[in-house]
């Protein structure tokens, strides 16, 4: 790993800042920070005046890779994840941010909790990670949590993630209480009383297999709902995991009238149907679960449309105990992290969106959503950068992964696009030199 | 034909002489052939029923026994706790002690899938979840040309419980590879989502649907259903859904039930008592489709069962 103090040199990139032009050129990194960005035409160095000298070639350089959405299952669940391996999966993916979602054992809920996430981020998270703090005691929506505390200890959102909170008048009143911090409420949107077989989409497929499953309209209901419920409070709501047409088009209308609403889709979402999830499948489990053609045809079109605002992947790892069963007893989820730029990169490829609109939803836009610094290659800035070969093909193979966990229905598909580097604050935390 | 799971995954070759077996079965059934006690006399067949079913798991018993095979029953009725994980405990045993084929029963959709996969032993479905229930659809389908000449003309009726039934769902996959016509009537909590999208008509008026059926099939109403909110009572199901004499269907249309029948719930008794019912066919032929299905997996022999052409579908 590239020591803080040691000066590094990264040459012969194509730099990228989103909404920018793409150039080539060097950067120059020094005590985590981009000490100096060089233009390829503009002048002639001498290698010998870094300690580091890294060839570049063929490889683009973004703002490193930011995600609102992910489990790193410490505290509790250590054996599908902790801090460390979930940070270093997520470097793998070119994630130099990432949120962590509250539903740990102990939940985080008390700023205790948060202050011991916190600690043993410090000292084993090889990126940037932020926790997200919950709603409700015990995810039980039915007590707030120590909001305010929690903040205190660095929570960057809250949410009730994995539990979607039932009581309107509960909800109501944590939206209520989170302008106080003007921190963003993130809403797992599935009715529990509509949801039969969690992690399956209603429909022909899933009543074939003898499955009630998860309908649209469980999404659609609490979005519904919540949108209603911000705009009164003027909270700030952010949709997580969107996955179907009709709540595209409660967030599209309420974003219309101003409502402080913004939403994420994830990569299997766009890339995958329910067919995956046919016999029996357990690796395309997932909360809310894949659909139809339709949903992800509407997908698609709202990223490009900018009515989703961020890419994020939910990465949920877990171990094979979770899933090896059958299909009504396997956990929901899918380990994320390390599949998403490929999987979101075949959109750019299939001309959906544009390589542009791709990193800033892994960039600027999830910065905008929580308040983060707005990422970019810039002098000065901290050295969090991506280097990506967007030409490179190759097949997924989950054994490879960082996680702890496999659990991908995506073992064994051919993509294109390869993290090959990534940096966080000047250290390379991912990839070989 | 690795493990027997459902219809779904059968093509029309492989049901057609699943069907010419079992009419060879009952034959010798019915000749009281004593080499059939022979033939799977070193065999052991595991009943595992996480569900509680005697006609079912009995018929099984019967099957393997006029085949000389031994039967042992793992009967674990609670099935509520019964977890994947320790049900796939209990086979790896059994399967260790040497059973030959399992014949697996659960309330969850989609148990054998998952225990088959580890599994070296061959499994039947005897019924899993809302899911399916091949062996049922299979002895229907056994039923069916044994009364009518020509399948290709039929309209069949499925009435009551689509949503929950297993047997609703291999019927489906069965009958739409042979029959002109697959008709679902019930009232509309009581069918699946998106069915409307499979090649079956779907009916809310039962007058209009049976009026010139071919085939009636009516389906077990399980009586917690009212509980859950899919219809408010019992009689409210029975004055919409009830096979009854008020209704006009064809004098030779015939009634059918995978049975247990709630008496004067899904179906009149008079009616289950009437010349147009053939449930206890049904009940009969399970034997012979149940040895020809067991036979299939165990009787090193089975390829030699000589069996004659059938006409309903060859015809
Ligand atoms: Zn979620």
């Amino acid at each position: 790993m590239t020591g803080r103090k040691m000066v590094t040199l990264i040459k012969n990139l194509k730099i990228f800042n989103p909404g920018h032009k793409i150039f080539e050129g060097s950067i120059v990194l020094k005590e985590g920070k981009i000490a100096d960005i060089i233009k390829n035409k503009s002048q002639k160095w001498d290698d010998s005046h870094f300690e580091k000298v890294i060839d570049g070639k063929g490889l683009h350089c973004f703002p490193g890779f930011i995600d609102l959405h992910s489990h790193l299952r410490e505290p509790g669940f250590e054996e599908c994840e902790t801090i460390e391996s979930g940070s270093k999966s997520a470097a793998a993916g070119g994630f130099t941010t990432v949120c962590c979602m509250p539903n740990t054992n102990p939940v985080n809920d008390h700023p205790r909790v948060t202050h011991l996430i916190q600690e043993k981020i410090q000292n084993h998270a090889v990126i940037k990670v932020f926790p997200i703090g919950a709603i409700s005691e015990g995810l039980e929506g039915k007590k707030l949590a120590h909001i305010g505390l929690c903040i205190e200890e660095g929570i960057v959102a809250i949410s009730d993630d994995g539990r979607c909170v039932t009581s309107t008048a509960f909800m109501q009143k944590a939206l209520a209480y989170s302008r106080q911090f003007e921190i963003p409420v993130v809403v797992h949107a599935e009715d529990p009383e509509l949801v039969y077989d969690a992690g399956i989409h209603t429909g022909r497929r899933a009543s074939l297999l003898g499955l009630k499953g998860s309908p649209a309209l469980a999404e659609e209901v609490i979005v519904s709902r919540d949108i209603i419920l911000a705009e009164r409070s003027r909270a700030k709501l952010h949709i997580a995991h969107v996955s179907s047409w009709q709540a595209l088009k409660h967030i599209e209308r309420a974003k219309d009238r101003g409502v402080s609403v913004t939403c994420e889709v994830c990569p299997h979402h766009l890339v995958l149907t329910e067919k995956a999830a046919d016999d029996f499948n357990t690796l395309a489990k997932v909360a809310p679960p894949l659909r139809t053609e339709k949903h992800q045809i509407a997908l698609r079109k709202a990223l490009k449309d900018g009515v989703i605002d961020a890419i994020a992947t939910d990465h949920a790892p877990w171990a094979e105990k979770y899933k090896d069963l059958p299909f009504q007893e396997a956990a929901c989820g899918i380990a994320g992290f390390e599949t998403a730029f490929a999987l979101s990169y075949s959109l750019v490829l299939k001309k959906v969106i544009s390589l542009d609109q791709l990193i800033s939803k892994l960039t600027v836009e999830p910065a905008r959503i929580f308040g983060f610094k707005k990422p970019e290659i810039k002098k000065a800035q901290s050295a969090d950068l991506t280097l990506v070969n967007l030409s490179q093909k190759y097949q997924i193979d989950s054994q490879q992964f960082l996680s702890k966990s496999r659990n991908t229905p995506f073992h064994g598909m051919k993509v294109q696009g390869k993290i090959k580097y990534t940096f966080c604050r000047g250290a390379l935390v991912y990839g070989d030199i | 034909m690795k493990h027997l799971l459902g219809v779904k995954e059968l093509d029309t070759a492989t049901i057609k002489s699943i069907l010419k077996e079992a009419f060879y079965f009952k034959k010798q059934v019915e000749k009281k052939d004593p080499k059939l006690s022979t033939l799977l006399k070193n065999d052991v067949v595991a009943n595992v029923f996480f569900e509680p079913s005697t006609r079912t798991r009995v018929s099984f018993e019967i099957a393997a026994k006029k085949l000389g095979a031994s039967v042992i029953n793992v009967l674990a009725e609670s099935s509520s706790i019964v977890k994947g994980e320790t049900i796939f405990d209990t086979l790896l045993n059994l399967e260790a002690m040497g059973v030959d084929l399992f014949i697996l029963r659960h309330n969850q959709s989609g148990m054998p899938h998952y225990l088959s996969k580890y599994l070296k032993t061959p499994v039947i479905n005897a019924g899993d979840g809302s899911h399916e229930h091949p062996t049922q659809a299979l002895l229907d389908l056994m039923t069916i040309v044994e009364y009518k000449k020509n399948l290709k003309n039929l309209k069949v009726v499925i009435v009551g419980d689509i949503l929950h039934s297993r047997v609703a769902r291999s019927n489906i996959f069965c009958l739409s590879k042979f029959v002109s016509q697959v008709t679902l009537c019930s009232l509309p909590t009581l069918i699946p989502k998106g069915f409307s999208e499979l090649d079956v008509s779907i009916s809310y008026n039962l007058q209009e649907s049976v009026k010139d059926a071919d085939i009636i099939m009516v389906l077990r109403l399980q009586k917690e259903r009212h509980e859950q909110n899919d219809i408010p009572s019992i009689k409210e199901y029975i004055k919409y859904c009830q096979l009854n004499e008020k209704l006009k269907f064809p004098k030779d249309a015939l009634i059918m039930h995978p049975g247990p029948v709630n008496r004067n719930v899904e179906m009149s008794d008079g009616l289950y008592h009437s010349s147009q019912s053939v449930v206890l066919s049904q009940v009969r032929n399970g034997l012979p489709m149940r040895m020809a299905l067991i036979s299939r997996f165990l009787n090193k022999d089975h390829k030699k069962i000589k069996t004659k052409k059938l006409t309903a579908y060859d015809g």
